[in-house]
């Protein structure tokens, strides 16, 4: 047995010897390494695309970019073995950034940005908010709906023109209940509303989601913010209400809650969405077999969820000088329209074409081999729009009203650059995600009546300690409250 | 046996120590194996001791050692914050031990009767057919379920609305479901563990089932004093290897084939199903390695003693 | 008794009489439908439209065929075709590595007079219990033995199990009888001459299934592709992850057409695919058994070699 106690230590030496750190630098061009989110699937042609994209970026700027398009559960390791990187896609919803940030993974970039990419600071403006922990820049924000809209997508042949039902640009949450019973009247065999097990698309947004979804701050609190579990949230639990009633009335398919997509079945005359004014990806006639108009039941809801969609984080690891360079690639995709669109669609003439009023068509080859999503790559706002078919034509500008909408329509969260560190609580919350989990999915389809299970979720949540969570978290917000006061009202008189 | 044992004795000190030098060698290549990819591996059980944390494009030592700090069992404490924990370890247990005995009685008692046929086309045919849910994943699986149990268009309820009988919501009705869940998993590996023993079968000689045939031994007899007895050591490998996995579940039995369903809950929820909605959100690899060393530890308390006691019994099926 | 092992692969004599055997197949009959039912509803969907399985769900009885969801799988023929060679050369390179270094392993530890038997049983059993876990091997594999982005990451860290040692010494200790090896010694034979030339010959059916499994799990692996080969390797991408990736982004297709960003008119028949997928994955195990039960049948010459 005695022998086996030589095995660890030579394990060890073993491993003193072989990991190592990797920085490959060279001699003038800079070239980054940058691993962004995959969105589900590889991109074929990403290794030409690049290579298009670096022949640009290296006589602009002289920095080149090794783009990997890795899926989450890979990100997620990268980060905790310590690889390096240069820069990384950092979210609210793929490798968190609150934590990642506290954590001290990220450059600060507080100063760096100012100083050497004015055009940059410049662009981001007040969502720079976002990506603040501890009023110290981490990282930067990627430009695009930055607050969500939350609808519903009616087929309007069938409600407009068949049933002469109007179908108004705004309504409440429940308002659809007429729509939907004059569908189920007229076919008893057929579900109206399109639902799946993740809910309705977007139904949360209403709440600031501090420990998400189970700690809420809902955006309407008059006097005091303060975060509540989301039980305590009336209009959340009329919605749960509403849902199982629809649920009963045979609105909601009764498997709703096991069911993985309905995209298949087109025939569904109502479906939730989420998106930005303007945005025309519901509407196209040709995908749906009818015309859609959509109408608006919430938002735009701006709270730190929402703008943290995307971001770019730079490793901590990095020297100034690679930092710098980062900020200069990002700076160029943020500011050169025609460069963006390469990252962004590919190459001009083989995976897109411009047409005439300068928005983007994406070629059969672009859809099949490089169909990317905008935020992957940085800077949406300064990326060409697409439009969808070359009849069916999107506004070149739509993004200058969407960012004016935000102005003047946004509901802003109250509690904007506050970041909740749960490192001390991280089990509770844990044990938590796993109790809300076991009643998710029949909650947001209406399959189960809130009222029954919300006291079995309340009291085993309490059991497991939510009570801690809740208290720490407003203790903190106090604090953050109290310290930032100044600061806040200072940025609502610009 | 005990002829071979004293023969074993008989052999010169210097040749065995030459054969051990010949077998030796022919072990290394395997073993050098097992030390690059699971010894130097083993460190990210500290992980389970420590908030870790590590800094890009740091050492490996400085990240596990200086970067990230000991917190004793603080990661453990995510499973027992919740009060169902009782519930889910029995959970935990209740399906591996019944699949522990009914995955090991079933395959030998079909291996046994499968290897009798006179057609040997017909023997391989059904060796193939019964193998193949192995192959498919659990996800594949879960949609096959579905087909069957789905509430409108489910083949099930299809035939209870033949007969007249109401259909049931079998997603929402979690009477039925450890039997469901545990019919799948039969269904899934039974073919697998049949084949190994078919194979195992094949290696029994067969001047043993001569001489019991001539002493007019049936077909029960010959399969209760040859059959068994040399399956032993193949049944007790497999037994002792699954007592040592007996707090790991398959996740995606009891995750993906009853799609994650709320209501089967109370029935589908095992230990590596718990751990994954826990850290769901938060991909917590401190955690994770939390769980498995506990899975691993009472696992290996476990297979020492199941080793133990087979040690007593036979001392040539235990495993050392 | 030479002739009936080429015939038989079971037992030299089934003790079964006529009416006892036809029972027997009876039933295993009936048995193997049951268990063939589900594959086949996985099969029959896999052909079936996608607006009928919309209208009828998984149905036995699909309104209308199609082959859209292998059309769509196979369109894009050159990447598929160098997928498709990646996999065969992972899968045998795969396999056959791990043969040679488990199946001599599994005979040191079958036999009796190696000392230090016991010790590497030890050895090999405490990795099945006790793992590092996902990100210890992840460091390990990458910036220890830096194999991201080559095959090797997807060949080495799948060759052995202790599983499959274990099975391979049961066999070797059952089937091999004592005294064959015995006389080889005394002839001289030296351990990897005897392993080669009388044990193997005689293990073949264990060897082949353990061949089987073992090629399977390389021909079906992809999370080995997932985490070591990166967005700008795809030559280097197994078939079974250039599936998975299409499943993943038809699954992102379909989600993206209820949240933003979406501009895509076309959505692959994303369940009739799923079905295809494992179609394709099983169809080369279907193809390979019956050549592996042959092997099954040679392994009973055994009592022909002993005598």
């Amino acid at each position: 047995m005695k022998r086996y106690c030589i095995i660890p230590i030579l394990i060890m030496i073993l491993f003193l010897a072989g990991c190592g750190t990797e920085n490959g630098s060279s001699s003038d061009v800079v070239k980054l390494r940058w691993v962004t989110y995959d969105n589900g699937s590889t991109p074929l042609a990403a290794k030409e695309v690049i290579e298009a994209a670096n022949r640009v970026s290296e006589e602009k700027i002289g920095v080149t970019v090794e783009l990997e398009f890795q899926p989450v559960e890979k990100i997620n390791l990268m980060m905790a073995s310590g690889e390096y990187y240069d820069m990384v896609f950092t979210s609210s919803w793929v490798n968190f950034f609150d934590k990642n940030a506290s954590a001290g993974l990220y450059y600060d970039i507080t100063d760096l940005v100012q100083e050497k990419t004015p055009a940059l600071y410049d662009s981001i403006g007040k969502y720079w908010d976002c990506a603040k922990a501890g009023n110290r820049i981490y990282a930067v924000p990627v430009l695009k709906d930055m607050g969500a809209e939350d609808m519903y997508r009616l087929n309007s042949d069938y409600f407009e023109g068949e049933k002469g039902m109007e179908i108004p640009e705004r309504m409440s949450f429940e308002d659809l209940e007429p729509y939907l019973k004059a569908y189920k009247d007229d076919n008893p065999d057929k579900y109206p509303l399109a639902m799946d097990k993740a809910g309705l698309p977007g139904y949360l947004n209403f709440l600031e989601r501090i420990v998400n979804p189970i700690i809420v701050i809902p955006y309407d609190q008059q006097d005091e913010v303060k975060a509540i579990p989301f039980w305590e949230c009336e209009e959340l639990m009329n919605r749960y209400r509403t849902l199982h009633r629809w649920y009963k009335a045979g609105y909601i398919h009764p498997d709703a809650a096991t069911i993985d997509s309905t995209a298949a079945d087109k025939s569904f005359p109502v479906r939730g969405g989420v998106a930005w004014r303007g945005y025309q990806g519901y509407s196209n006639p040709a995908d749906w077999g009818f015309n859609v108009k959509t109408s608006i039941y919430d938002g735009p809801y701006l709270s730190r969820t929402s703008e943290q969609g995307a971001m770019i984080g730079i490793c901590a690891a990095c020297d100034e000088e690679r930092a710098t360079a980062c900020l200069k690639y990002i700076e160029l995709l943020s500011t050169d329209r025609k460069f963006r669109d390469i990252l962004g669609y590919g190459i001009e003439g083989k995976h897109f074409n411009y047409l005439e009023n300068g928005t983007v068509i994406r070629l059969p080859a672009g859809s099949d081999l490089y169909n990317t999503k905008l935020y992957q790559t940085g800077s949406v706002v300064n990326a060409s729009v697409e439009s969808v078919s070359s009849d069916f034509l999107s506004d070149p500008d739509q993004w200058k009203a969407v960012f004016e909408g935000y102005d003047t329509d946004g509901i802003y969260s109250r509690t904007n650059g506050f970041a909740y560190d749960q490192s001390a609580k991280e089990d509770i919350i844990a044990a938590l995600n796993a109790i809300y989990s076991d009643y998710a999915a029949e909650l947001r389809t209406g399959t189960s009546d809130p009222d029954e299970v919300i006291p079995k979720i309340k009291e085993r949540m309490e059991k497991a300690g939510i009570n801690e969570v809740t208290d720490d978290i407003n203790e903190q917000l106090s604090e953050w409250l109290k310290k930032s006061g100044q600061d806040l009202s200072e940025e609502t008189e610009d | 046996m005990k002829a071979s044992k004293d023969k074993y004795k008989r052999i010169p000190v210097k040749s065995m120590k030459r054969e051990t030098g010949e077998l030796s060698l022919m072990s290394l290549p395997a073993v050098i194996w097992y030390i690059l990819f699971c010894y130097l591996p083993l460190f990210g059980i500290f992980f389970a001791f420590k908030q870790f944390t590590p800094k890009p494009g740091e050492s490996l030592i400085k990240n596990l050692f200086i970067n990230s700090r000991w917190v004793g069992f603080d990661n453990f404490s995510f499973l027992f914050r919740s009060a169902d924990m009782p519930k889910i370890i029995f959970n935990t247990l209740f399906y591996n031990s019944i699949l522990l005995v009914l995955g090991i009685a079933i395959p030998v008692i079909l291996a046994v009767f499968l290897a009798e046929l006179h057609s040997k086309r017909l023997s391989g045919l059904v060796q193939m057919v019964t193998v193949l849910p192995y192959f498919l994943s659990y996800v594949i699986v879960g949609y096959c379920v579905y087909g069957f149990l789905a509430t409108d268009e489910g083949q099930i309820n299809h035939l209870l609305r033949l007969f007249g009988a109401e259909a049931v919501q079998w997603y929402q009705s979690p009477q039925y479901w450890r039997f469901i869940l545990i019919i799948t998993e039969l269904w899934k590996s039974t073919g697998y563990t049949m084949v190994i023993f078919l194979c195992a079968i094949t290696a029994i000689d067969r001047s043993l089932y001569e001489s019991a045939m001539l002493d007019g031994a049936g077909f029960m007899d010959r399969v209760r004093y040859v059959t068994l007895p040399q399956l032993q050591p193949t049944i007790a490998t497999i037994f002792i290897l699954r007592i040592g996995s007996i707090l790991n579940s398959d996740f995606g039995l009891f995750y993906q084939v009853p799609l994650d369903s709320n209501s089967l809950q109370p029935v589908t929820q095992t230990l590596d199903v718990y751990v994954y909605k826990a850290l769901m959100q938060q991909a917590n690899f401190s955690y994770s390695a939390a769980t498995s060393l506990f899975q691993s530890v009472v696992g290996c308390i476990l297979l020492i003693a199941a080793n133990t006691i087979i040690k007593k019994i036979d001392a040539d099926s235990s495993l050392g | 008794m030479k002739k009936d092992a080429g015939e038989y692969t079971g037992l030299e004599r089934s003790s079964y009489s006529g009416t006892e055997n036809l029972i027997a197949s009876v039933i295993f009959v009936m048995l193997s439908l049951i268990v063939f039912l589900p594959i086949l509803l996985v099969f029959i969907v896999s052909i079936s439209s996608q607006d009928s399985v919309t209208a009828t769900g998984y149905s036995f009885f699909p309104k209308e065929l199609s082959l859209e969801a292998y059309r769509y799988l196979f369109h894009s023929e050159t990447y598929l075709a160098r997928a498709f060679i990646n996999s065969i050369f992972i899968t045998v390179s795969g396999t056959v590595i791990g043969l040679i270094l488990m199946c001599p392993l599994a005979y040191a530890l079958s036999r009796r007079e190696f000392r230090l038997k016991n010790h590497i049983l030890l050895f090999i059993m405490i990795p099945m219990i006790f793992s590092g876990g996902l990100v210890s091997s992840y460091m390990v594999n990458t910036q220890m033995l830096h194999l991201k982005n080559t095959y090797l990451a997807l060949i080495l860290p799948g060759l052995c199990s202790t599983w499959y040692i274990l099975i391979l010494r049961n066999y070797f200790r059952t089937a091999i009888p004592e005294s064959l090896i015995e006389s080889a010694k005394l002839d001289g034979g030296r351990h990897p001459q005897i392993f080669r030339l009388i044990v193997l010959p005689i293990a073949k059916p264990v060897i082949m299934t353990v061949t089987v499994f073992l090629m399977f799990s390389y021909w079906n692996s992809w999370y080995p592709a997932l985490l070591y080969l990166d967005s700008n390797h795809t030559e280097l991408y197994p078939l079974q992850y250039v599936l998975v990736n299409m499943e993943r982004s038809i699954e992102t297709i379909t989600k993206d057409a209820q949240y933003m960003s979406g501009m895509t008119s076309y959505t692959p028949p994303a369940v009739t695919i799923r079905m295809a997928m494992v179609v394709i994955v099983i169809l080369p195990v279907m193809a390979l058994f019956p050549f592996f039960q042959r092997f099954l049948k040679t392994g009973m010459t055994i009592g022909a070699v002993k005598e």
